[in-house]
């Protein structure tokens, strides 16, 4: 035992101890601050950090995390901030805290320095359920619909639509259809050409048969032997004429299926060519007559960039919030780092538990003269729900000067292997002005100002996507930016100026990897009612006259098409039918012939017996006159 | 800078070879007599056990701690330490696989690690980590064999090794170099 020893050990014991009783503070709040920043990807900046020891807890003056999207603003900044740890639970490294309670919490602050951080290096590969590029992919597809939205400007229609430009023969589906019928009724006639030519030889043994059976005549045959030397001929006659009936009828099959085939084929012109109406006419962007959409070109912008803001943080706690995974993969770490396998914790604790926080605060009031309050409670932050078997709740809700409510919820559940997501939101007794209405190229205008209710539910479960948003505006005062420029434009500015309320519903889904959005309004119909009346016409009238030029201009292709197959047709019909004329003529003929055989045959056999008759008699009365 | 860098990496790996250098003289020099061949392996043992883990964990804690209460022979702790820390880098694989074999594949523990999981202090051994435990495990089955081959091997030098070596044309040699002599005569100075 060396007693040396417990000077060497207490000596930097002490000295330890008193080193982090001094830096503590400064390293748990280096600590909050690098994994604040981990998580919001953006500066987390905390003022006055002081850990004490009892009990055991944190308090701070002050902490605020940079918008990550706008970093010289603050998604939140906090006034004082504490908590206390489970002692005993921190041991074992895990920090669980029964009740956190933030003061003053306001949302959107100005920053004085920079709030970014540089960008981390881009992940090899997406966590299980994970809506990776959900904002870019609604980005894609609604933004193409917007582009896309029919040109409603009829007089600039009428100037840009070169019909005849837009029937490019390579273009038309019809033509190349017609051109595939008319490949095809040369293959069959090339076949046809085939059959008939066996068809022909079939004939010729017909025609052989039937002299053979002519020259047959049952009366002049006297013999037994001659008679049967007949039936033979005939019986081959009949044989060979089954033989020649069936290939004649394989033959027949085949051509009527050829012929089945081309009367299809013609009978389809008429969809290929309605096919080639609509491509022609969705390149030409002459609007359908139900207008359907209206509410994607009135309201589509605003909503569009509401949806891309709001889908991109659903998308960012999505990544963040962690999904556990049951079973651990064989790794291969760094030398010396190992991997660290994770057990089933009985009544366990996560690393990270903060059973209940409590905030209020809102919108800076400096920078805000109508401020929001904000007071909630979030439920169940951790890093690992499958332990805690509770999922993640919010429920927030936000005042301003005693008229207006925002009612926030969102639940976050990670505790089975689906991850599932939900969010709700309601708001009623705001006064919007400055919605922007339509588009630059289709009556600019401006919401200037109208009351409005919204109510958002969005649910995710997994990798899909369900979300439905009711705008309602009432009390509506629109500012048209300038006079209307064609006559649709005027129709609805007429209809937007009569209105003193509408509803806009944004419906947003995604299953099995498809995404839909739907737009609608209820202005719809009336808009729908005007413009049908006006501009229906003309419209009805553009799209009859390019049906009238496609329809001319497949015509003479498609006459020539059709009078190639009734030609064919004809002619194959012609073929089968005199050859089957000749068989059936011959079948009877042979049929006949025999019969008369036949009665020949009898005829004979009587005659026969009748002369053995004779004979007998003759020989017994000559017996008798000799006794 | 560049020059002061080089300079500084020059003296501490002058530093370094040094202590070693004096680490192993002592090792030497302890072979030939002062403590029992008991407490030189003993030292050896706890050493290459402390020094085959790759982090510092509470049972490695505790080996040093048996290290500096028993009254074992330091230098070959350290010796033992440092040349078993060269190995566990080049046994690092085989330590991982035998960690991971054992915490996940070996379904007979599993209870065992689950209820050392759910143990208020166990996890402060880290022994859920494979490299951790899979280093410890190989530490603990090779030390009795470390201890026992290091104990006959001291017996065995004490007795006629070093004999044998004395009598090589070659220690002759080097014993008698000038500057091994002078070496000796400036390590002999503080006694």
């Amino acid at each position: 035992m060396r007693k040396k020893f417990v000077f060497f050990l207490l000596i930097p014991l002490l000295v330890f101890l008193l080193v982090v009783y001094v830096f503590l503070d400064s390293w748990v709040e280096s600590g909050l601050e690098y994994a604040g920043e981990r998580i919001a990807e953006a500066k987390v900046e905390i003022d006055g950090l002081h850990v004490s020891i009892m009990p055991l807890g944190i308090e701070f003056h002050r902490l605020q995390v940079a918008n990550r999207r706008d970093p010289w603003t603050n998604v939140f900044e906090t006034g004082l901030v504490k908590f206390a740890m489970d002692f005993g639970q921190l041991l074992r490294g895990k920090f669980i805290i029964e009740t956190m309670e933030i003061n003053d919490l306001i949302l959107g602050t100005a920053r004085t320095t920079d709030g970014s951080l540089p960008p981390p290096p881009p992940p090899s590969s997406a966590p299980p359920g994970t809506l990776t590029g959900l904002a870019q992919e609604v980005e894609s597809d609604v933004g193409t619909r917007l582009k896309e939205s029919p040109i409603f400007d009829l007089s600039r229609l009428r100037q840009q639509l070169n019909i005849d430009s837009l029937l490019n023969v390579r273009n038309l589906r019809t033509v190349q259809h017609i051109d595939s019928i008319t490949h095809l009724t040369s293959s069959v006639k090339s076949q046809w050409t085939q059959g008939v030519a066996e068809l022909e030889q079939a004939k010729g043994q017909v025609v052989e048969i039937e002299k053979r059976l002519r020259a047959i005549n049952p009366n002049e045959l006297k013999t037994v032997e001659s008679i049967t030397g007949a039936v033979t001929t005939v019986n081959d006659a009949t044989t060979a004429i089954s033989t020649i009936t069936e290939t004649f009828n394989a033959r027949r099959a085949a051509l009527t299926a050829d012929m089945q085939t081309l009367s299809s084929a013609l009978g389809s012109v008429n969809a290929v060519v309605q096919q080639d109406y609509e491509m022609l006419r969705s390149f030409a962007r002459i609007p359908s007559i139900s207008m359907a959409g209206m509410a994607t070109l009135v309201m589509g912008k605003k909503m569009y960039a509401e949806v891309l803001e709001y889908l991109s943080w659903i998308e960012f706690l999505r990544q963040k919030i962690p999904v556990v995974q049951s079973k651990p993969d064989f790794e291969t770490p760094p030398r010396l780092r190992g991997q660290d396998i994770r057990f089933p914790v009985e009544q366990g604790y996560p690393k990270l538990w903060i059973k209940k926080m409590v905030l209020s605060g809102g919108t800076d009031s400096t920078q805000q003269a109508d401020y929001y309050y904000v007071k909630g409670v979030i439920q169940n932050i951790t890093n690992n729900q499958r332990i805690t078997r509770v999922p993640l709740t919010a429920d927030l809700v936000a005042t301003r000067g005693g008229s207006q409510t925002i009612e926030l919820g969102a639940v976050f559940d990670r505790t089975t292997d689906i991850p599932r997501d939900a969010y709700r939101a309601s708001a009623r007794g705001f006064v919007v002005r400055s919605v922007p209405l339509g588009r630059v190229d289709f009556l600019p205008s401006t919401i200037t100002e109208a009351s409005t209710a919204l109510t958002v539910d969005v649910q995710v479960p997994g990798s899909d996507l369900s979300a439905s948003a009711d705008i309602g505006f009432r009390n509506i005062t629109i500012a048209f930016e300038r006079d209307a420029r064609t006559v649709v434009e005027r129709l609805v500015r007429d209809v937007l100026s009569s209105i003193r309320e509408f509803t806009t519903t944004l419906r947003l889904w995604k299953r099995d990897g498809r995404l839909d959005v739907a737009l609608h309004t209820d202005l719809d119909d009336r808009l729908v009612e005007e413009t049908k009346r006006v501009v229906g016409a003309e419209i009805a009238r553009l799209q009859t006259e390019l049906k009238t030029k496609l329809e001319q201009r497949v015509a003479a292709k498609r006459a020539e098409v059709e009078r190639l197959v009734s030609e064919r047709l004809a002619e194959a019909r012609q073929e089968v039918a005199v050859l089957e004329n000749l068989i059936n003529e011959n079948r009877t003929l042979a049929e006949s012939k025999k019969k008369e055989l036949e009665r020949r045959i009898e005829e004979e056999k009587q005659k026969q017996t009748d002369e053995a008759k004779k004979k007998l008699e003759d020989a017994v009365k000559g017996l008798f006159k000799k006794k | 800078m560049y020059l002061g860098e080089s300079c500084f990496f020059e003296h501490f790996q002058g530093v370094f070879s040094m202590f070693f250098l004096q680490l192993f003289t002592k090792f030497l020099k302890i072979l030939r007599a002062g403590q029992t061949p008991a407490q030189i392996a003993g030292g050896l043992a706890l050493g290459s056990i402390a020094g085959l883990s790759p982090h510092l964990t509470l049972q490695i804690l505790v080996v040093w701690l048996v290290i500096l209460v028993l009254d074992v022979n330091l230098s070959a702790a350290l010796l033992g330490f440092v040349v078993s820390g060269l190995v566990a880098f080049l046994a690092d694989p085989i330590f991982h696989w035998v960690g991971y074999y054992l915490l996940v594949d070996l379904q007979g523990l599993r209870g065992l690690w689950t209820s050392l999981y759910n143990a208020p202090i166990a996890p402060l051994t880290r022994f859920n980590n494979t490299v951790v435990l899979g280093s410890f495990v190989v530490a603990l089955c090779l030390s009795p064999l470390v201890y026992l081959g290091m104990r006959s091997f001291v017996v065995a030098y004490r007795s006629h090794i070093f004999t044998r070596i004395e009598k090589m044309k070659i220690y002759q040699i080097v014993r008698h170099n000038a500057i091994v002599r002078w070496y000796f005569k400036v390590r002999d100075l503080g006694g």
